[in-house]
């Protein structure tokens, strides 16, 4: 009980944070995909993480996920730091994600994907692909399945697990309406569960109606960070999605 | 099929292989030990290689190491056959761990060029070591005329390493092999310490290779580092496990046997052309069969069976 009602307790800003990123710099060649940046991302809330293509924001997924190493600066989660974490590490304390482009296991059966996550549940794998439409499909090859379809199955996969903090990488691109009302419906559940999300997203729909608090990345760095109706209005946000 | 079936079919093969050897003899019996050997080290390679799939060049370095061990711990320090091949077991898996410590952090082609190099690095070692090893010179066993005993102990360590494979499939490990193949970055983010069971994977390969080598060395009572570190000997492997369909349990099975029996055949009459046709069956199981014969046969059915069942209800 303590532990669903907890969101409910005013949290003072300062120990908050459940991760944090303080400083930290990732370039390719010359082109500084996240640069100097510092944020934080606070327990229970959906974060939105939107800003224009190239913005940085599957590089900060794959710096906190551990698959990408930062040229600088610190990542820390709960207070302990896993800059230099192995990805299963890092994801055994609790950060699951899924993936911009698709990375299911192509000829592994859409059940058998669901069996890979370390500490998986399989009660708990055959309702999430009820959940998601797929539980007719859990024998078949997961590459026979729609691009929509592999989309869910990834978003399945990612919470089999049970993860704390869950980075989302453009969950509803190509998946039906219906199914997207869906998934959110599932992520606000989940986060009222004592969950947390950050959801990239260029559907400004989606994002508006999620989020409790948005970040804005252009060209590396943080323009701007608030509540959805602060963020629709910001100048700078408007300049970088429109060009100055 | 049924289990009750699968079960029998089990049975009736595996009477029928203990019973055979004692309907062959000389050159025949000869031929169906080597030809279970060759089913154990295509199902060795397959089961690193084929369901991580990281295709290890050099597998012929861990057959070439568990003879040498065995047959020097015999002639040298008058060890025993079987004290002298659990040693080579043991070392060969120590070296495996060794070597994949920083090999199995790379990938693709890099890994292959890699584990080739190993292979070939361990040939020159065996060569140059001649104080231990006799160099090129060789190294003669005792002899020990029993073609029996040679079947039974090759036909045990095979339906050893066929099980060990098809246990492996139906546990977890089994899956996070076949995660790491699909997409190993996935599979990491998931949770799975890909590295601790690629290491796990390729270490028990390393001993099975082993294992084989040093019975092949007391069976043929002679090696030479040319034979025993022979680069093609891997080749074969490999080619065995594509042709039957590598990350399949009876894939390699099907390979060896279909190549082995081929083989025996062409090296018997046209020795030149052997490699001529090695080549040209790599070449069309990539083109034509790239899940090799048994992995397609397994596809074809398991699409009709899920064909034939009703079509899902749209919610
Ligand atoms: N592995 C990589 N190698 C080289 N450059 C990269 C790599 N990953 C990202 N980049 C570059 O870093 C910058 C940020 O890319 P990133 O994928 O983080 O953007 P994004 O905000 O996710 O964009 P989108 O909305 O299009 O997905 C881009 O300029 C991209 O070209
Ligand atoms: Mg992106």
């Amino acid at each position: 009980m303590a532990e669903t009602l907890d969101f409910l307790l005013p949290h003072p800003e300062g120990d908050t944070q459940m991760l944090a990123l303080k400083q930290l710099t990732k370039a390719f060649g010359g082109v500084r995909a996240i640069d100097n940046l510092t944020v934080s991302f606070e327990p229970h809330r959906v974060h939105g993480l939107i800003g224009p293509n190239g913005a940085g924001k599957t590089t900060l997924f794959n710096l906190t996920s551990g698959t990408l190493r930062p040229d600088n600066g610190e990542i820390s989660f709960n207070g302990v730091p896993i800059t230099w974490w192995n990805p299963w590490n890092i994801a055994r304390l609790g950060i699951g994600r899924t993936f911009q482009t698709i990375r299911i296991f192509p000829k592994m059966t859409v059940l058998q994907n669901m069996m890979v996550p370390y500490g998986t549940d399989p009660s708990r794998s055959v309702e999430l692909l009820e959940f998601v439409g797929l539980r007719e499909f859990r024998d078949a090859p997961a590459r026979e399945l729609s691009y929509g379809q592999q989309k869910l199955l990834e978003f399945a996969r990612a919470l089999v697990t049970s993860p704390r903090f869950v980075l989302l990488d453009e969950p509803t691109a190509g998946v039906n309406p219906i199914l997207v009302e869906k998934i959110m419906g599932h992520i606000r559940n989940l986060t009222r569960d004592g969950k947390t999300f950050i959801v990239i997203e260029h559907d400004m729909k989606v994002i508006m109606n999620l989020c409790e608090r948005i970040v804005v990345l252009h060209n590396g760095e943080k323009i701007a960070d608030g509540p959805p109706e602060m963020i629709k209005t910001n100048q700078q946000v408007i300049d970088a999605y429109f060009g100055d | 099929m049924a289990r009750g079936a699968k079960l029998l079919t089990l049975g009736v093969l595996f009477a029928g292989l203990v019973g055979l050897p004692f309907f062959l003899t000389g050159y025949k019996l000869r031929f169906v030990t080597w030809l279970l050997m060759w089913v154990g080290l295509a199902s060795t390679w397959n089961l690193f290689s084929g369901y991580t799939g990281y295709i290890n060049f050099g597998p012929v370095a861990f057959f070439g190491v568990g003879a040498y061990v065995t047959a020097v711990l015999m002639v040298k320090a008058g060890v025993s056959f079987f004290p002298a091949l659990l040693a080579a077991g043991v070392l060969a898996g120590i070296a495996a761990l060794l070597l994949g410590v920083p090999t199995l952090r790379i990938r693709g082609a890099y890994f292959a060029i890699a584990t080739l190099a190993f292979s070939e690095a361990t040939r020159s070692l065996t060569l140059n070591l001649s104080g231990l090893t006799e160099g090129g010179k060789g190294l003669m066993l005792p002899i020990y005329n029993n073609a029996y005993f040679f079947y039974f102990v090759i036909l045990g360590l095979t339906v050893a390493v066929v099980a060990t494979v098809a246990f492996i499939q139906r546990t977890r490990f089994g899956i996070t092999l076949v995660s790491i193949r699909e997409d190993e970055v996935a599979s990491q983010v998931l949770g799975v310490n890909t590295f601790l069971n690629k290491m796990a994977a390729f270490g028990l390969s390393g001993v099975f290779l082993a294992l084989y080598g040093g019975i092949y060395a007391y069976w043929q009572t002679f090696i030479e580092p040319g034979e025993v570190f022979n680069v093609l000997y891997s080749v074969q492997m490999l080619v065995m496990t594509f042709l039957g369909g590598s990350g399949t349990l009876l894939g390699p099975i099907v390979g060896a046997v279909v190549l082995g029996a081929m083989t025996e055949y062409l090296w018997a009459t046209f020795t030149y052309v052997y490699l001529i046709f090695v080549g040209v069956l790599i070449v069309a199981t990539v083109l034509f069969l790239p899940d090799g014969v048994w992995g397609y046969c397994v596809q074809t059915q398991s699409r009709r069976r899920r064909r034939a069942q009703p079509a899902p209800v749209l919610e």
